[in-house]
């Protein structure tokens, strides 16, 4: 238990669909919670990335009163191992651990934040739940096959700076072909995941429109993409509360901090974006700008 | 891929001057040897390390009977606390002593430290408080202190030219860090071209990750007759260090050492396990030294 600010956090490995889960739970000491939080992370580098603006973000809810529940997916982590992982398996771990999170800790109601890939992981379970309320996103992937691109740009710098020597970079699905994962910056990406993702999209899985959504987006120019604008703009359409804002948060997601200096940051952690997602989740009128 | 069915895992808290700090103990089913305490590496946002390095040594070292313990510093992943960077200088001495101090309540009277990069450095730092409890230290990556320049690694203007002209690379320019990057080597490249440096940079070096106090660790362990591995990369930047230190004095000790101080080149990139065969040759290299380092202290 943290004495200071009166919330406990665990950590623990419970049981998920296919192997244990790695499953932190963060929570106010006293009465019980109503409103249960699950964070549904990014994968491969970007997991690590933003990993500790979902601790900083999980340990501010559960002083404001939310039960937390932030988790590796299977093959990630701490979490079992796993080969094969698709979209879909990444969807039965969130909606486990949302499972695990009501027995827990009885909250009645449930909200869900999800960064990147995991955006759409939490855009998918909303569509499966009826107990879920309002949605964060935190910069999210809006087409799955932009995603894979952006995945092939990362490849191709890394072959630009000399960490990988292996001949001219293929594009993905072509080097999938050949083989069963393809390596990107020291990740392995599985023909299967590459395969769950590549039609995916946002605006479909967020149809229809319900509950309130924030959409966060980060980088430098504090601008919102107009795919994001879009979308809010249908939500609010179909009567739904939904913003776009920009926090300035400009660091890249695969290429982090010089391997060459006797000091080297931590990944920063992002003040602006998690009061703005507990602004969000603790205010009792949505926001709607 | 380890098969579950050969390990369990738990987590617990250790206690830190920086609060609870978060350790996933890996227990064998069949026990069959000594424990091991990983410290992780500096750049990643958890004690997993780059494509879960971490997680996958440890539950290979499980299926060989050993119970293995590894966790997020202070200030990351679960841990409490706060860190806004790691610095050579200040090496995580106390919690290797929690580490270690928690396998011995656990009844593990004796482990082996194994180190990568930045943890190579704290578990070095923190070994000489320990040596009685010792089986053995495998330092992977170790960033050798030293002032030096660093080798340069990255492709030369002929082959950035010839990659510049490569259709699939001119799609990356869309991606605004794509370009910070390709800015910053072409300003890099223009100045090295005028004479104006740019060329390799200098370490500054801070008191207190010197090459002193390394000689002094390693003399320690030495004397100890704990067995001690350095492991590195034949890409990584520490190796111009290395070799000064052979020079000085490495090369007396190890041969001094009658097989105790064991000094590896593999021929990867281990620094920062940027590629999944530096992951790969990391896991066998750490294992195999468990292993002979068990062996050893058992004679």
């Amino acid at each position: 238990m943290d004495r200071t600010s009166r919330t406990s956090h665990e950590a623990s490995f419970v049981p998920g669909p296919a192997g244990r889960l790695f499953v932190a739970i963060h929570r106010p000491v006293g009465p019980s919670p109503q409103v249960g939080v699950v964070v549904c992370p990014p994968v491969l580098a970007e997991a690590a990335r933003n990993y500790r603006r979902e601790f900083q973000l999980a340990c501010a809810l559960a002083e404001r009163g939310h039960a937390v529940a932030r988790f590796h997916p299977r093959g990630a982590g701490h979490s079992h191992e796993a080969e094969g992982v698709t979209f879909t398996d990444l969807v039965e771990d969130a909606a486990a651990v949302a499972d695990h999170l009501v027995a827990t800790t009885r909250v009645t109601h449930l909200v869900l934040i999800g960064t990147r890939l995991g955006a759409m992981v939490a855009a998918a379970l909303r569509g499966r739940r009826h107990d879920c309320g309002r949605l964060v996103l935190w910069q999210p992937v809006t087409g799955g096959d932009a995603y894979l691109r952006e995945l092939h740009r990362v490849r191709l710098m890394t072959h630009l700076r000399g960490q990988t020597r292996t001949g001219r970079a293929q594009r993905l699905d072509r080097a999938l072909a050949e083989d069963h994962t393809v390596e990107i910056a020291g990740h392995a990406l599985d023909r299967a995941l590459h395969a769950s993702i590549e039609d995916l999209d946002l605006a479909r899985l967020l149809d229809p429109p319900r509950g309130d959504l924030l959409v966060l987006e980060m980088n430098g120019q504090m601008q919102v993409r107009s795919d994001v604008r879009a979308l809010v703009e249908a939500w609010r359409a179909a009567g739904a509360r939904a913003s776009a804002e920009a926090v300035s948060l400009d660091e890249p997601w695969w290429f982090g901090a010089s391997a060459r200096a006797d000091t080297y940051e931590a990944p920063t952690t992002g003040i602006e974006l998690v009061a703005r997602s507990v602004g969000f989740l603790t205010e009792r009128e949505a926001v709607a700008t | 891929m380890t098969e579950p069915g050969t390990w369990d895992e738990t987590t617990a808290w250790l206690p830190t001057i920086h609060g609870p700090v978060l350790a996933v103990v890996t227990t064998p089913r069949q026990p069959a040897g000594g424990a091991v305490v990983l410290c992780p590496g500096g750049w990643h946002g958890t004690g997993t390390n780059r494509n879960r390095l971490l997680p996958r040594l440890a539950r290979r070292l499980a299926t060989e009977g050993r119970t293995v313990l590894r966790m997020d510093w202070h200030g990351v992943g679960e841990s409490h606390g706060e860190l806004s960077r790691y610095d050579l200088a200040t090496p995580f001495v106390e919690e290797v002593g929690a580490a270690v101090d928690h396998l011995a309540a656990a009844g593990h009277a004796r482990v082996t430290l194994v180190g990568v990069c930045f943890g190579a450095n704290s578990a070095l730092a923190a070994a000489p408080s320990h040596v009685e409890r010792l089986d053995g230290v495998a330092l992977v990556s170790f960033p050798v202190p030293d002032r030096v320049p660093h080798r340069e690694r990255e492709v030369s203007t002929l082959g950035m030219l010839r990659l510049a002209a490569d259709p699939a690379l001119l799609q990356t320019v869309a991606d605004p860090s794509a370009r910070r990057l390709y800015r910053r080597k072409l300003r890099t490249r223009w100045r090295r071209s005028r004479g104006q440096g740019g060329g390799p940079v200098e370490h500054r070096r801070p008191s207190g990750f010197d090459p002193a106090a390394m000689r002094e660790r390693l003399e320690h362990l030495v004397g100890a007759g704990v067995p001690t591995l350095m492991a590195f990369g034949e890409n990584d930047p520490y190796l111009h260090a290395l070799a000064r230190h052979r020079e000085s004095f490495l090369d007396a000790l190890v041969e001094r050492s009658a097989g105790l101080l064991v000094l590896d080149v593999h021929p990867v990139d281990l620094q920062g396990f940027g590629t999944l065969a530096a992951q790969a040759t990391a896991i066998e290299v750490a294992t195999a030294w468990v292993r002979t380092a068990s062996v050893a202290t058992a004679r």
